[in-house]
């Protein structure tokens, strides 16, 4: 985003226009990784709920826009953990049938359409969750090592091999030849 | 604890590069990944126009910054609640403090005047200007003449001259505010002590007042003693 620290400073005092532009922007990206964490089902709520705590908090954030995409994927995730222990459920368990890998036909008709963005985000939900969550913030949110690593709890070694393994298995869904 | 297998290399590099282009939004020119790039790109391509839950965002954002942004913060309304009552207990003190001077009739002339009409429309009556007082500020009247009968104790004369013994709120009764020497400078006196008025030591005996006597010493009081004794003896017996 161009002016970053002029739209947020903006929003932190106030300005309904510059918070609307900061939304529209970090949004998507909040969705996206709940979607492929959590499922279509509790992504909106948990995101709603995501902006709501992020607002009481709004006016003592600094940083720069990776920092509060960053803040915000913190906030999140902690948001989808309460929502699926609430709902009786392990976080690591997302749903009870894994959603289906694309068949070799549904990929060919992707390629010749052009990759839809829910699409997209489908196929990388087919992933184990872990390689699943790491690769959408690597890939989506576009934040680096460390910071996934510290999002998510994990070493920056083990971020780098479930990104590389999850990378892999998409090729290989894919069909693309270095994969294959 | 998870064995975490090496990377496989070659593909592995290929894939680095092709992340580095997925987070620099270039294409990265690898000819064997073009569909893992697409879908990359597909599901990081930037979204337009209004979101899901944007109202209700906007809706909190109004609630929680908005109206937040429009009213001081907490500390912020901490601080000026201490400066008004600092404020407040300065003018409390330096009311007493002057009406303490005005009860003694030891202020100038012409503020014994304006003091003495201004209290008494509130109420308190205070002395007029003493006839000893004058223009001068080392021509101020004594306060011992006029105690006043507001019930405040006489303070001692303040006297410029003599800073150590300045006009102190501690002497009308009033408490001195914490931190508000300044509250008692009065007539151009130097901020007092919180206590500038010299107080008795407490515990110790306060020193006996020495009379300057000629001590007679006791050979000389034996001799007056043979001396006086037959002259008076005689005189009874005449």
């Amino acid at each position: 985003m161009d002016d970053f620290a002029e739209t947020l400073a903006a929003a932190q005092g106030g300005d309904e226009a510059a918070f609307t532009t900061l939304f529209r922007t970090l949004n998507p990206v909040v969705l996206r990784y709940l979607k492929v964490i959590g499922g279509r089902g509790l992504a909106e709520d948990v995101a709603a709920e995501t902006w709501v705590a992020a607002l009481r908090n709004f006016g003592a954030f600094t940083g720069d826009e990776r920092a509060l995409r960053a803040w915000l994927l913190t906030i999140a995730r902690a948001r989808w953990v309460d929502a699926v222990r609430a709902s009786g459920r392990r976080p690591e368990v997302v749903t009870d049938s894994p959603p289906e890998e694309p068949s070799a036909d549904d990929v060919q008709a992707a390629v010749e359409l052009g990759f839809s963005t829910d699409w997209a985000l489908s196929v990388i939900a087919t992933l184990p969750p872990d390689q699943a969550e790491v690769v959408t913030l690597r890939v989506i949110a576009q934040l680096d090592v460390p910071e996934v690593a510290d999002l998510t709890g994990k070493t920056s070694n083990h971020v780098r091999v479930l990104t590389h393994r999850g990378l892999k298995r998409l090729a290989e869904l894919l069909g693309d030849p270095a994969a294959v | 604890m998870t064995q975490v297998p090496e990377p496989t290399p070659g593909l592995d590099a290929q894939l680095d590069q092709l992340l580095d282009a997925a987070l620099s939004s270039q294409p990265s020119g690898s000819g064997s990944l073009t569909r893992l790039e697409a879908l990359l790109a597909a599901a990081a391509a930037p979204a337009a126009g209004p979101q899901p839950g944007e109202e209700q965002a906007l809706a909190a954002f109004r609630e929680l910054v908005v109206e937040a942004a429009g009213t001081p913060s907490l500390a912020a309304r901490r601080r000026r609640r201490q400066v008004s009552v600092a404020a407040i207990a300065s003018t409390v003190v330096l009311f007493g403090s002057g009406v303490a001077a005005a009860a003694n009739g030891s202020l100038p002339r012409a503020a014994q005047t304006t003091a003495k009409t201004v209290l008494g429309t509130l109420g308190v009556h205070v002395p007029g200007p003493n006839v000893h007082a004058g223009r001068h500020p080392d021509q101020r009247g004594s306060s011992g003449d006029n105690p006043g009968d507001n019930g405040v104790e006489p303070t001692p004369p303040s006297h410029p001259s003599h800073p150590a013994m300045p006009v102190t709120p501690a002497n009308t009764g009033t408490p001195p505010t914490p931190g508000n020497s300044g509250a008692a400078r009065h007539h151009g006196n130097p901020t007092p002590h919180a206590s500038g008025h010299p107080a008795p030591q407490h515990g110790r005996p306060t020193a006996a007042p020495t009379v300057s006597r000629r001590r007679v010493p006791t050979a000389s009081r034996a001799f007056l003693n043979l001396r006086v004794m037959p002259a008076a003896r005689r005189a009874i017996t005449r």
